[in-house]
């Protein structure tokens, strides 16, 4: 008799543990999924904004006239101007860089995908030559892409940017 | 004889000035590209890109007689205003040298801008009472596109000419040049910031030479 009763007991226990563990599993499941839909959601505001400002960017009448008018000269001098608010200040924290955004350089590609050099890199975020060259591409993408370069931090490693 | 003629006849009844008559005349017609909107009455002309080309809409050309001609001591001053966010005119020839006023005749501001390598210059944000009306002077041939850095779909062209002798076609093509010097020049015919067509003329006082541009 006690041995029905010690078993019984012992497969309700296991049935309860089993049930608080699944339990736990799918609210953790559920969470890092609402979680990581956010995530998503607010890198899709952040592109969204991204795509917004570079289109505002190329609608603008001086770096229109910049390129049509043979005046590349004047392109990064006209960009400086638009993009004043995004380069300046400090970077903000991590937990707040989701909800504002923050530039720590920009170039432009001409129509053949390659970097159209600026003649005072100081203004537009100063990047080393290899850097730079990672930002080329072999020819211009039909829509808009989202990259990552690879950077060499001080202490010798790699850094994703 | 013709030309005695008529010498004689504007002795009589002094209608002509007598330097049309001791001058050549051009006359004839350019192939202007074919527009892209539907003729609407009292439709403003505008400068529209196609390609990163530059025309008018609907088309026109400016025709002119190549050379070289002595500078005058002074130059008539033109104006390019800015009304209904547009330029007016759209495009204006002028010869080197020429003083162009861009008043502004909206109620809003203005900022007037050119990268052009033929003249570079930025007007800055000007109200529609801004005193002195702000100017330029076109010292230097070539084509300058005009930009409002305000209102990012206005355009207007000046085009620098090096000679007195310019004349711009109706909406069909035609033109006709006149109190032309004799002798041997080039015809230009600018269509486009990217066509400029011509053609070699020998000019005769009192003749009417026909040149088109196919």
């Amino acid at each position: 008799m006690m041995v029905i009763v010690a078993t019984l007991t012992g497969l309700g226990l296991y049935l309860a543990q089993r049930k608080v563990t699944a339990d736990a599993e799918r609210n953790l499941q559920a969470t890092f999924q609402t979680e990581l839909s956010s995530l998503h959601k607010l890198e899709e505001l952040r592109h969204a904004a991204l795509t917004d400002r570079c289109n505002a960017l190329a609608a603008k009448s001086r770096i229109h006239a910049a390129i049509e008018d043979n005046a590349i000269d004047l392109l990064y001098p006209s960009a400086k101007d638009e993009l004043r608010d995004l380069m300046e200040g400090e970077e903000p924290p991590p937990e707040q860089a989701a909800q504002s955004l923050h530039a720590r350089f920009y170039r432009f590609l001409d129509s053949n995908g390659a970097v159209i050099k600026p003649l005072n890199p100081y203004d537009v975020g100063e990047l080393d030559a290899k850097t730079e060259a990672q930002l080329a591409l072999d020819k211009l993408p039909d829509t808009q892409q989202i990259g990552y370069i690879q950077e060499n931090t001080q202490s010798g490693g790699g850094a994703d940017r | 004889m013709r030309l005695r003629g008529l010498l004689w006849l504007n002795a009589v009844f002094p209608i002509l000035p007598v330097a049309l008559l001791a001058s050549a005349a051009v006359e004839g017609r350019v192939e202007l590209p074919k527009s892209h909107s539907a003729p609407v009455q009292a439709k403003r002309y505008q400068i529209v890109t196609k390609g990163g080309v530059l025309s008018t809409q609907p088309p026109l050309a400016v025709v002119y007689l190549d050379g070289s001609f002595p500078q005058p001591a002074s130059l008539p001053t033109k104006q390019v205003t800015q009304k209904d966010l547009t330029f007016i005119p759209s495009l204006l020839p002028v010869r080197v040298g020429t003083r162009v006023e861009f008043p502004n005749l909206d109620d809003t501001y203005h900022n007037i801008f050119s990268y052009s390598p033929a003249k570079r210059f930025d007007l800055g944000r000007y109200r529609p009472d801004e005193r002195p009306i702000p100017t330029q002077v076109f010292d230097k041939p070539g084509l300058v596109i005009l930009r409002c850095d305000i209102h990012e779909h206005m355009r207007g062209l000046i085009l620098v000419l090096n000679t007195p002798y310019f004349v711009m076609t109706d909406t069909n093509g035609h033109f006709r040049l006149e109190g032309l010097p004799a002798g041997h020049y080039t015809l230009k015919a600018w269509i486009d910031s990217r066509t400029t067509r011509e053609k070699p003329v020998e000019l005769k006082n009192g003749e009417t030479f026909h040149v088109d541009f196919p």
